[in-house]
């Protein structure tokens, strides 16, 4: 696995502060670039992150039409001193500094996702330029005013702040469960066992149990139980998104390419 | 300096651009602003594993077996001559890598000069670096423990006493388990709560209402504290801790709090006793905690004093084999 990289034909300028949102700030990370002088977003630089599922680990859709079994992807961030990472020496390949914390993680059945593959653009939310799930932003720290580069998800869209509050973010929940169920769908992260799913909407189950037990008011008891009935009954209806067949595995990453993201056709071979 | 003509009545307004104040420093001193002051160490369940000071390696492993003991069961002899195979064992290990932190800080010779009393001086900076090491390893702490594989509650829906129940379930069930502590968010905290405030067991009991909602202090017992505690012992009277900070980790949408009972997430250090610095003036060593602090001239500037404050630990995940993990998720 390579660090992250961009494309070269991709255009990096920041959107700038007068943009309807700032999610044009968000650039795939590039881990190699300097920070910005520019658009400095109020919160503290952090460290960069891979995204890694385990197989135990599964969600439930909550925008999406079909309800659907979907991956709990998290953060393995690459942190010195946490979970297996390095501190590299002077000069030293990054991947050194993670490499054998991802090897070992790998070999306990995390499956990590590639930081350099580019998000389908309909999994990307508004105005998020293409490129892969980290994306970076030039920012000052709160506390130490250190500038630097936050790392932040892509679905993590920064949004206008008030002076002297920390920068907020807000979550694009519907573009994020469009690309987890695309993981799903595209192999890059296997379908759960059913056992699994099972367990967990057991425990759903017993959620709506416990509500159906409780001496509630009677208005809260019939909104509280009405919650607790939807969850159980998305969790019993959701499917998950089926394995494809090596064509419709074709047809549906041709979908997903953009006019530009196109593979070259072969020069012809001059005679 | 241009005379100042104060016509009668003599006005303050018109007295004290020339001979008053704008203002006056409190003698209190200077405050410290609020913050998270979460002392993980205080929670006494990161072990310390190891030292690798002078091994010459920066990875510590830990190992651990199984299949011993009360897991392993006698296999009953069906006839008095059968043979009785001998049993395997299995052997395993995790692994806590050793990275490098550092923090510094500087003044000038000027700024010493002229500096006001109560001042912000380098040496008061200086010894606050062990509660600055604190709250580096408590942000450590809480990426190692978003890296637990499982998890309790949902990225999509807040904390509930259902999460908390079934959290209680985990440890209940999964034999052989240590009363664990949680580390979550406030705002988590705050959902867990509120969803408490709608159970009759409490709303019908105002002791158990109060107990459950009043703010607490640090220590119960001293009446005279007044610092809400960030540490919540046997929380709702369910026998596990729970400790907030804004240092958990946010991923997917969702808060990746999480618990773990005592030792799971352990630590290692690199005591810094053979660190040699060129200017032993001024040199703190506090190697229990792999930390060194040392002052420098910054740079070609002899008018400047810096400390740098470097330290070597690490912080890992004991294994799911011999210690019961669970993130304890809800949403942003």
């Amino acid at each position: 696995m390579t660090m992250p990289s961009l494309p070269k034909n991709l255009d990096r300028r920041p959107a700038g502060m007068d943009a309807p949102d700032y999610a044009g700030l968000m650039r795939s990370a590039d881990f190699a670039s300097q920070s910005s002088p520019l658009n400095l977003l109020a919160c503290d630089p952090n460290q960069p992150f891979f995204l890694r599922h385990h197989p135990k680990a599964w969600r439930i859709s909550t925008t999406l039409k079909l309800t659907l079994v979907l991956p709990d992807v998290t953060k393995h961030i690459i942190a010195p001193g946490v979970n297996g990472m390095r501190t590299r020496r002077k000069n030293e390949a990054p991947e050194m500094q993670y490499r054998t914390a991802v090897m070992n993680a790998t070999m306990k059945g995390w499956t990590y996702l590639d930081p350099a593959a580019l998000i389908p653009q309909e999994c990307l939310p508004d105005g998020v330029p293409p490129g892969s799930y980290i994306r970076e932003m030039a920012c000052q720290g709160l506390i130490n005013r250190t500038i630097g580069k936050h790392y932040a998800e892509a679905w993590e869209i920064p949004i206008r702040t008030l002076p002297d509050d920390p920068q907020s973010f807000q979550w694009d929940q519907e573009k994020y469960e469009r690309w987890l169920k695309f993981l799903v769908e595209s192999g890059q992260i296997e379908s759960p066992l059913p056992g699994i799913w099972k367990g967990l909407t057991e425990r759903v189950r017993g959620h709506f149990e416990r509500a159906q037990s409780l001496n509630l008011q009677p208005n809260v008891a019939k909104r509280y139980l009405k919650y607790r009935g939807d969850i159980l009954a998305n969790y019993e209806a959701a499917t998950v998104a089926d394995w494809k067949t090596p064509e419709e595995l074709a047809e549906i990453a041709a979908s997903y390419l953009t006019a530009s993201d196109e593979p070259k056709k072969p020069k012809a071979k001059r005679t | 300096m241009a005379t100042v003509q104060v016509n009668p009545p003599f006005q303050f307004q018109d007295v004290q651009g020339t001979l008053g104040h704008a203002y006056l420093f409190a003698q209190q001193g200077i405050l410290l602003e609020l913050q998270d002051r979460l002392n993980v160490l205080g929670l006494g369940v990161v072990g310390l594993v190891g030292d690798v000071m002078g091994t010459g390696t920066d990875v510590l492993r830990i190992t651990d077996y199984g299949n011993v003991g009360y897991s392993l069961p006698f296999t009953a002899l069906n006839s008095e001559t059968d043979t009785v195979a001998a049993s395997p064992i299995d052997i395993g290990f995790e692994t806590v890598t050793v990275g490098t932190f550092g923090l510094s800080q500087s003044e000038t010779y000027t700024e010493q000069v002229l500096n006001r009393e109560p001042a912000i001086s380098l040496d008061a900076l200086k010894g606050m670096v062990p509660m600055s090491w604190l709250r580096t390893f408590r942000d450590q702490v809480t990426l190692t423990g978003s890296g637990i594989t499982t998890a309790v509650g949902s990225a999509a829906t807040t904390l509930s006493v259902d999460d908390h129940l079934d959290l209680l379930t985990v440890y209940r069930t999964t034999l052989g388990s240590r009363i664990p502590t949680a580390m979550i968010d406030p705002q988590q905290f705050d959902e867990l709560v509120r969803s408490y405030r709608n159970e009759p067991a409490f709303t019908n009991n105002t002791e158990a209402f109060a107990r459950l909602f009043a703010l607490q202090t640090g220590d119960p017992a001293d009446v005279r504290a007044t610092d809400v505690t960030q540490i919540h012992r046997s929380f709702a009277d369910m026998n596990m801790d729970i400790a907030l900070t804004d240092s958990v980790v946010q991923s997917g949408g969702a808060f990746q709090g999480f618990s773990f009972s005592p030792g799971g997430i352990g630590w290692a250090v690199g005591s810094t006793l053979p660190i040699r610095p060129a200017n032993t003036n001024g040199a703190v060593y506090i190697p229990a905690f792999g930390l060194f602090i040392e002052e420098l001239t910054e740079g070609g500037a002899q008018t400047t004093r810096q400390y740098r404050a470097t330290t070597f630990f690490g912080t890992d995940l004991a294994s799911e084999r011999t210690h019961t993990l669970r993130r304890w998720i809800s949403t942003t």
